[in-house]
């Protein structure tokens, strides 16, 4: 039975919104005051006082640091490593959660184990190094791609949303005669894409923020990621009152155009978090979707 | 950053793996001046020539401490040319010890490890740094020449040179330095520019200042503010009261005579500067947020032009000032001064080093041919080099004008036009370290660098000339005492494990208590809250760190004569 609507239902509602508005105003707030000192002259944000719209627009910040030599090239380095790196981990990472799903598979005990293990115990900083660099890994694009290849949180994961699906479907396929990777890809596959575009979005903003394997492996400069880059960019601004503070005592008067570290860096967080944020819809439609699509009737 | 745990954890055995490293380096060392020896042998064998040194092109890969380094501007170009050497660049963006300690166990550090002085230690240890004073011996005249009487402070207590740092012959105050005391230009203007010396004088003035405007743009004035006292309760009041004493900059230690360490905060200079801000407070002349705002909130408020005076290096106002310019407010621009606490007191707060130890330059085993390499930093010690490397090339970085050096016009717009050019053409690279230093000069009695006083000046603007030339002065750095050398400061020294939680705590209990001592309502209360601020800090452990500092530096000072005496 409905109730009819009341003046206090109308009350709470209202204020339910208005909270819920505010609530999410607040979350967006830095964000929105990040893009406004972006889009602000560097000079005159030195002053503060810029909240959600800029005083002094100007598009000098990202041009300032789209003129460095190389950002396009490392946007292509981690365009690809996101692509082909998200790709292939997600392919991985689900075939081994297919193998040790499997209640007939010998080694499933050992294979959990060893899984679980590398997450609680790692080798450490400099043994990692010696294995890379010993693996002739290191000045490589697929030091970016194959060491990240599994990622032991992410299988088991993906292995109990296999485990909690019903055994018939499998079972069912093998008496028509299906291979592993035909029940893996054609039965299994269809019916995970919650927990697929899930993996698929760890993976590829952990691709897409990433810089650290950039800094201990590469130093070649055409395998230069854009994190890293902007990384560079930043640290420039940076070390420049570092650096001139040591050396000198005041940066010279007549100098404009300068880019002040706070510009600087509210323009990189846009730059850097606006692609990914393009992906969350997309995998918001597959998270929907991989609910809807029926599952075992009984 | 949930990375934090596990890099702990990596730190941890980064450490261990070090000390393994470090004590099968150990082995090796015996082996080690033999193999160098020998390398420093053979090329004198092929370039036995001596007059004509080994031109063939070669590349030699170093590490960049800063990213901003064009590998190929015009002047590494030129450099090229003459030496045959080419520094192949590898940029460390991020942690440059961390990438020091990977380097060191994987081996493939660069021919060139450029690194603190700090750091040296664990590549000594591992012989992963070779000897040099042979090769400086055979092709370094001009090496010797440049360190001179202080070439002895190059070796390590075994000994053997492993570092290159950058000799540092200045003999007057670099043209660009500024004392650290700031006051507005329009507070100066209307007080009819006075000579100010002391901070009671500036006191004085100020209040006059406020009491006439106590709104300026229509929002009140901050006669005193800082730079920051969130971040940096060092900078707000520590190093505020050594500089009013005039006593130079040991950071946290006052050093006597006598070369007894003493922590500044419980000094007598502490306990008169918080008088003097205890009395801005009292005068409701100090900056409500002083002991509250983090950096980038002052520089905003310093933007402002609200703020008359303070404690405000140059390198703090940088931003600011430039923020004061755009607005169009140049009278709100800042004066930096030389303030003390009494006018007679002998000011000694302007020092420098006798080198120039920070970013030095470490040959690594893994350098094929060493001896270019020190033939490289050779011809940067002598007079050419150091033109190249300071000035840029003639006609295009700089002209000879009247037997003068000075900054070519063309070039110095473009450098104001787009601050990236300067890296992208001009005299910048990993070879600017070895810099004889600004305010130095070369034996044709001209200035080693571009850094000068007509330099300087010819980049103000027309409020800061016409301020300058009612004291009679040309450049700020002229109101700051003699230049004097002192063998180190003490916050270059490697940190004393010894009493580091004591320290941690001392600085606690001082960012705690300070701001109590400078709100005190009654001379009395100031009196209370002092002794038990200062009672405070001894029982957080203050003697430990004195003494463990205290036999830092006094083994420093050991070392340095002794070196010095040879």
């Amino acid at each position: 039975m409905r109730r009819r609507y009341g003046a206090a239902d109308y009350a709470f509602e209202t204020f339910n919104y208005v909270f819920l508005l505010l609530l999410g105003c607040l979350t967006l707030y830095p964000f929105l005051n990040l893009l406004a000192i972006s889009l602000n002259d560097s000079i005159d944000s030195v002053r503060g006082g810029i909240y959600l719209w800029p005083r002094a627009f100007t598009l000098g910040n990202y041009r300032a640091i789209f003129q460095a030599d190389n950002l396009v090239a490392a946007t292509l380095v981690s365009l690809a490593r996101t692509l082909l790196g998200t790709f292939l981990s997600v392919l991985f990472t689900t075939m081994l959660a297919y193998t040790i799903s499997r209640r007939g598979f010998l080694f499933r005990k050992g294979f959990n184990l060893i899984l679980i293990l590398s997450m609680y115990v790692n080798g450490g900083l400099i043994p990692y190094y010696l294995l890379i660099k010993n693996l002739h890994l290191t000045n490589s694009f697929w030091v970016y791609i194959i060491p990240g290849l599994i990622g032991a949180f992410n299988v088991i994961i993906i292995r109990s949303y296999f485990e909690q699906l019903p055994e018939g479907l499998a079972e069912s396929a093998r008496i028509d005669g299906a291979s592993d990777f035909a029940v893996l890809f054609r039965i299994l596959v269809p019916l995970s894409a919650p927990v697929l575009a899930t993996i698929t979005l760890f993976v590829s903003v952990g691709h897409w923020n990433s810089w650290f394997d950039n800094y201990l492996f590469n130093s070649k400069q055409h395998l230069s990621t854009l994190q890293y880059e902007l990384m560079k960019i930043l640290l420039k601004s940076v070390q420049q009152v570092s650096t001139d503070a040591a050396r000198s005592g005041k940066v010279d008067r007549a100098v404009a155009n300068t880019l002040t570290p706070q510009s600087i860096r509210a323009s990189m967080t846009i730059l850097v978090t606006v692609p990914i944020l393009f992906v969350y819809p997309f995998m918001q439609r597959y998270f929907i979707k991989g609910i809807t699509v029926g599952a075992l009737k009984e | 950053m949930k990375r934090h745990p596990l890099l702990a954890g990596a730190a941890v055995i980064a450490a261990a793996a070090l000390a393994l490293s470090g004590c099968s380096g150990g082995k090796d060392e015996p082996s080690a001046p033999g193999p160098s020896a020998g390398k420093s042998a053979s090329p004198s064998a092929s370039g036995a020539a001596a007059p004509s040194p080994d031109r063939s092109p070669i590349k030699v890969t170093i590490n960049s401490i800063d990213p901003k380094f064009s590998p190929d501007n015009d002047v590494a170009q030129k450099l090229a040319e003459l030496t045959g050497v080419t520094l192949d660049l590898q940029y460390v963006v991020g942690d440059l010890t961390q990438k020091l300690d990977l380097w060191l166990a994987g081996g493939d550090y660069p021919d060139v490890v450029v690194m603190h002085p700090k750091e040296v230690g664990k590549y000594i240890d591992a012989g992963a740094v070779i000897p040099l004073e042979g090769l400086i011996d055979q092709y370094g005249p001009n090496i010797k020449k440049a360190f001179g009487k202080y070439y002895n402070l190059l070796k390590a207590q075994d000994g053997h040179i492993y570092t290159l740092p950058a000799p540092y012959l200045a003999e007057e105050t670099p043209a660009d330095w500024e004392a650290p005391w700031a006051v507005q230009y329009d507070v100066l203007r209307e007080a009819g520019y006075p000579q100010i010396k002391t901070l009671d004088q500036l006191f004085d003035v100020l209040k006059a200042y406020y009491e006439k405007h106590p709104t300026i743009d229509g929002k009140p004035t901050i006669p005193w503010s800082g730079v920051g006292g969130a971040d940096h309760p060092d900078w707000i009041l520590n190093n505020p009261a050594f500089q009013a004493a005039g006593k130079p900059d040991h950071s946290w230690f006052l050093i006597d005579d006598r070369n007894n360490v003493t922590l500044n905060i419980l000094s007598e200079d502490q306990k008169r500067y918080d008088k003097f801000l205890n009395k801005l407070y009292l005068n409701g002349m100090l900056d409500k947020e002083f002991f509250t705002i983090n950096y980038d909130e002052a520089e905003a408020k310093t933007a402002q032009g609200r703020t008359l005076a303070g404690s405000l290096p140059a390198w703090f106002l940088k931003y600011p000032e430039q923020s004061l310019r755009e607005q169009g407010k140049p009278e709100r621009q800042f004066a930096n001064i030389e303030l003390l606490f009494d006018e007679n007191t002998p000011d000694h707060s302007n020092t420098i080093t006798p080198i120039n130890s920070n970013n030095n330059w470490q040959i690594s085993k893994n350098a094929k041919d060493p001896a270019r390499i020190i033939q490289y930093v050779d011809f940067l010690l002598t007079d050419e080099g150091q033109k190249l490397i300071n000035w840029g090339i003639e006609g295009k970085h700089y002209d000879v004008v009247d037997g003068k050096r000075v900054v070519n016009a063309a070039w110095k717009a473009k450098k104001t036009e787009d601050p990236e050019y300067e890296f992208k053409s001009g005299p910048t690279g990993p070879f600017y370290w070895f810099t004889y230093g600004d305010g130095a000069k070369l034996s044709d009695g001209d200035y080693a660098t571009p850094n000068t006083k007509d330099y300087w000046q010819s980049t103000y603007d027309d409020a800061t000339k016409e301020l300058l030339s009612k004291y009679g002065k040309k450049v700020f750095s002229e109101f700051m005492p003699p230049v004097e050398r002192v063998p180190a400061w003490i916050w270059q020294l490697a940190e004393p494990t010894e009493g580091r939680a004591e320290f941690k705590r001392v600085q606690q209990v001082y960012k705690k208590e300070s701001p109590k001592i400078v709100y005190s309502k009654t001379d009395e209360e100031f009196e209370a809250n002092w002794n038990r601020y200062v009672e405070e800090i001894r029982k957080a452990g203050s003697a430990k760190v004195e003494a463990a500092y205290d036999r830092a530096w006094k083994a420093y000072i050991d070392q340095y004569n002794q070196t010095m005496g040879q």
